[in-house]
């Protein structure tokens, strides 16, 4: 089915680099936001996003620690990746879990894979599209409407990402909110 | 703020500029927003929409997921923050602190993001814009940077010194809708 169709094209990807702009659009369609940056992967669980525009927001996850870095302010907030998961499906591209999975019912449309929450199906809803082992984009259309997409280019996949990349030295000078 | 006597050439310069801010009806700008406190920092994406008296501000949160939108005309406020909602009269700048925590002064930013004084005591910077002036409630309102957007000249980063911190905003676009 669908589902497990998807769960082996994303497990053929152990690890991956592109770059991303990322378009938000509010509920009647108008654009909020337009960033760029650069996403690493490596799965299970490591996650780099590295916007550079319009401002350089980092978030890093190592499957256990998630580091959110906002030069603006100078601080670092510091979460914990498990209670992450159920909060946003673009974990899914990182993991294999079951447990994950299975909040998530998979089915195919013209976008690509469309994924709803299996227990509140209005709630939010995820695209990807991901066709012989590349992930072209992917999209989170919130509950109240507002859009999230990223277009991905330059996507390199199975290059051997070392793994030391997914950690967050805490530059001195920066606050720490451990929310942990 | 010590009261230098101002060049009259470069007054006549920023009062000439100060007429044409007056008019501005509508406009929109995104950037970011931070409220730095003692005991907590907290930022997000902002977009702030103008038309006349009607404004809605929204934040965005990490990689763009929505944190909080307010809609405001005179006499009506809606607030969605999560699963909070909020659709009523209120005083927006009291019910958007007691939903989230965040004191934004809300009836001042119009005038105050687009670089506009509301007292007589304020200084000019080398290009005939404010560069700092004292507000009513008696806060610092400085402005570090300014942008051109089209044949104007408007902020680009204004910090507000209050009582409890800071508010620092730091625009990234502008867009002016008036024709």
């Amino acid at each position: 089915d669908a589902k497990s169709e998807l769960r082996e094209q994303l497990s053929g990807i152990t690890d991956f680099t592109a770059n991303y702009t990322q378009q938000v659009l509010d509920v009647d369609g108008s654009e909020l936001q337009l960033a760029q940056g650069e996403l690493k992967l490596l799965r299970p669980g490591k996650v780099f996003w590295q916007q550079v525009s319009p401002d350089d927001d980092l978030i890093i996850s190592d499957g256990e620690t998630i580091w959110y870095f906002s030069p603006f302010i100078e601080q670092v907030s510091i979460l914990d990746a498990q209670s992450a998961i159920s909060t946003t499906p673009l974990i899914l591209l990182s993991t294999d879990q079951d447990s994950a999975w299975e909040q998530y019912q998979v089915e195919t449309s013209e976008a690509g894979y469309l994924l709803s929450s299996v227990s509140d199906p209005d709630q939010a809803q995820f695209w990807i599209d991901l066709v012989d082992g590349k992930i072209n984009a992917f999209s989170i259309r919130e509950q109240s409407g507002q859009q999230n997409n990223f277009e991905l280019s330059e996507f390199e996949s199975n290059t051997g990402i070392d793994s030391a990349m997914f950690s967050f030295e805490i530059p001195s000078g920066v606050s720490v909110d451990d929310q942990r | 703020c010590s009261q230098q006597p101002k060049p009259t050439d470069a007054v006549s310069v920023w009062k000439n500029h100060q007429q044409q801010l007056e008019t501005l009806n509508q406009w929109q700008l995104r950037g970011k927003v931070a409220v730095i406190e003692a005991d907590k920092r907290q930022s997000a994406n902002m977009v702030w929409t103008q038309q006349g008296e009607q404004l809605a501000m929204q934040l965005l949160g990490p990689l763009g997921a929505e944190a909080l939108s307010l809609e405001f005309s005179p006499g009506n406020l809606e607030i969605k923050a999560g699963e909070q909602r909020y659709s009523g009269a209120n005083d927006p700048e009291l019910q958007l602190q007691q939903m989230t925590g965040w004191s934004v002064p809300l009836a001042d930013l119009p005038r105050w993001l687009i670089g506009l004084p509301d007292t007589e005591q304020y200084l000019l910077n080398d290009q005939n814009r404010v560069s700092e002036f004292v507000s009513a409630q008696q806060w610092l309102i400085a402005y570090p940077s300014y942008m051109q957007v089209g044949e104007l000249i408007l902020p680009r980063q204004i910090n507000v010194e209050t009582p409890k911190g800071q508010l620092k905003i730091r625009i990234n676009q502008w867009q002016i809708n008036d024709d």
